[in-house]
């Protein structure tokens, strides 16, 4: 997985380790759970999108059926919440390959269209199927997980589950990206044709990532339901997919970090914005708007990019650069 | 001898349009096999169909006895036919290194799963992935660029790169659409080294190429195509004296006395 790696994620787990005591308070410490699980959803995307350069509108339905399924089975079925969870990625999985079979052979904005519809019936099903899923009002009392006895009942202690949970994925995801499978999702983006004429099964790959990324937020969608314990339809609309896909792209499409730092980003950045009041989402706009502008590739990109240029001190170019943006906007 | 390439009546039809009218011919193993012709006769549209990208509309192809013509793309990668294509298709985002370790996708085996979770097959493949890709980078000439994007590479160094790739993959046929187009007197002279290099390591090259002296110098056969038929076979001395070539090619003797009544 390369040094650079490798000293990330240690990185990242001492952040990770560091910031509870930190930070102390409950409630941001609920915000960080969300941050893990966003960012569960996200790296499973930024496979998708950035590397494979398939683009999904749907997630946040995986994450809904993830969810759903999880709740569901906990409470009306009374299934212990590790089953419960297990069985939500297998149904997860089995949706995404009959979603996904028909749906990857459409390109660009076709696909997005697809998976726009599909993320609209699985809402329209979250709505409506009233007897399971309670309908508009969602329903509540969905047990929290027991590791051996061990409930995970405070903010705390969810907090360090999910975020092992995280950077064993991220772990994997990295794993993934610098394998041969990796390479051949990045040279689907890159030529379809010369990806086929070296031998890559497009196609089949193109489902599986597809799979994977639909279990990831599965696996989101399952953490989210037993730390909330109350679920309703609001939460998996096709705004939260944008809002994902946003995620994806503010942190930089193509670096499963940036995914990461988008997810965090997106999540923490209303809540400072409170203090605006009724212009929180103005600025909130605003915000993203000039980072796509002055860093098209992401964050992670475009920082990492602004490093480098300095490195090879070309400093001078770049600001250069940013006038001609300037007078172009 | 054994053939190892064989195309037997191919037809290709564009909406009404005839590509290919029906072209035979074959290959002998471990040769150098040109296709010529004048501009829209066919000569892509048969790599085209060779390689998996099209399926021909009539007519059959045999790799080493095995009928491909039906075959998809990738499956025919994985029988030992590689190519590269007119219009350079690296893989910009990624480092030359990276574009010719893809190539070598049909001969590992380490799937999704054991890839996620990094399996010792997984590890022991990678590092062999590496060790190749590094030699063939080197191979071509390009030691040292290992590292540098392929988008920033010179178009020379990225037609080198797709070669690299190609080989990678580990072909008996290699497929060259227009390996010289481009590219300046010097670097045609090092392509003509390099193909023949090639060669010299037992891969049969099929390629498609409008420089003459590069086809004339290196190729042992030569197949002339005209608006999808094949109007003459053979080596490139029966070629160049060849009377239906040089009218494709110039246009016709006898029709100089008419124009000038």
């Amino acid at each position: 997985m390369g040094k650079k790696n490798f000293f990330s994620l240690i990185g990242l787990t001492s952040i990770v380790l560091i910031l509870p005591p930190l930070i102390g308070n409950p409630y941001y410490i609920g915000i960080l759970v969300f941050v893990g699980i966003y960012s569960l959803i996200t790296i499973g995307l930024s496979l998708l999108m950035g590397y494979t350069g398939q683009i999904s509108l749907g997630h946040a339905a995986f994450f809904g059926v993830g969810a759903y399924t999880s709740g569901i089975l906990s409470t009306r079925f009374g299934l212990d919440p590790w089953l419960a969870l297990l069985a939500s990625l297998l149904l997860a999985a089995g949706i995404a390959f009959i979603i996904g079979a028909p749906a990857l052979r459409l390109k660009g904005h076709y696909l997005a269209m697809a998976t726009l519809a599909f993320g609209e019936i699985i809402y329209i099903v979250f709505n409506q199927w009233i007897e399971y899923t309670g309908g508009p009002s969602g329903f509540g009392e969905i047990p929290r997980f027991c590791i051996g006895g061990f409930s995970l009942e405070s903010d705390f202690n969810y907090y360090y589950f999910v975020w092992v949970i995280v950077i064993l994925i991220l772990v994997m995801a990295l794993n993934l990206i610098h394998s041969r499978i990796g390479r051949a999702l990045r040279s689907i983006h890159g030529s379809e044709i010369a990806a086929r004429a070296m031998g890559v099964n497009v196609s089949r790959y193109k489902l599986q990532v597809f799979i994977l990324s639909a279990v990831f937020a599965s696996l989101a969608g399952s953490l989210y339901a037993h730390f909330v314990t109350f679920i309703s339809p609001t939460s998996f609309s096709v705004m939260f997919s944008v809002a994902l896909v946003t995620m994806v792209a503010v942190g930089g499409m193509t670096n499963v970090w940036g995914a990461m730092v988008g997810a965090a980003l997106l999540t923490v950045l209303p809540e400072y914005l409170r203090v605006f009041e009724d212009y929180d989402i103005l600025i909130y706009g605003a915000t993203l708007l000039l980072i796509m502008i002055f860093l098209p590739e992401g964050v992670v990109g475009g920082i990492f990019q602004l490093f480098k240029e300095r490195m090879t001190r070309r400093s001078v170019k770049f600001t250069l650069n940013v006038k001609s943006l300037w007078r172009r906007y | 001898m054994e053939k190892i390439l064989e195309a037997d009546n191919l037809k290709k039809e564009f909406g009404g349009i005839l590509a290919l009218r029906g072209v035979s011919f074959s290959m002998k193993p471990n040769t150098i096999k040109a296709i010529i012709g004048p501009n829209g006769a066919g000569k892509t549209t048969i790599f085209n169909i060779i390689s998996g990208i099209y399926s021909p509309s009539g007519g059959k192809i045999w790799f080493k006895k095995e009928r491909i013509d039906r075959l998809n793309s990738h499956l025919i990668a994985t029988r030992g036919i590689s190519r590269t294509f007119q219009n350079v298709q690296i893989f910009g985002n990624m480092t030359a290194l990276e574009n010719v370790m893809v190539g070598c996708h049909p001969w590992t085996g380490s799937e999704f799963l054991a890839c996620i979770f990094k399996t010792r097959r997984a590890r022991l493949e990678e590092k062999k992935i590496h060790l190749r890709a590094r030699e063939l980078l080197e191979f071509v000439g390009l030691a040292g660029k290992e590292n540098v994007l392929a988008s920033q590479l010179t178009f020379h160094q990225q037609r080198l790169v797709e070669i690299a790739r190609a080989l990678a993959t580990q072909p008996e046929l290699l497929l060259l659409d227009e390996p010289a187009a481009g590219l300046n007197l010097k670097e045609t002279q090092e392509m003509a080294n390099l193909i023949s290099k090639i060669r010299q390591k037992g891969i049969s090259v099929l390629l498609v190429e409008h420089d003459m002296d590069l086809v004339m110098g290196i190729s042992e056969e030569i197949v002339v195509l005209n608006s999808g038929e094949v109007i003459a076979e053979g080596t490139p001395r029966e070629i160049q004296s060849n009377e239906k070539v040089i009218a494709a090619y110039l246009g016709e003797e006898l029709n100089v006395e008419n124009k000038k009544s």
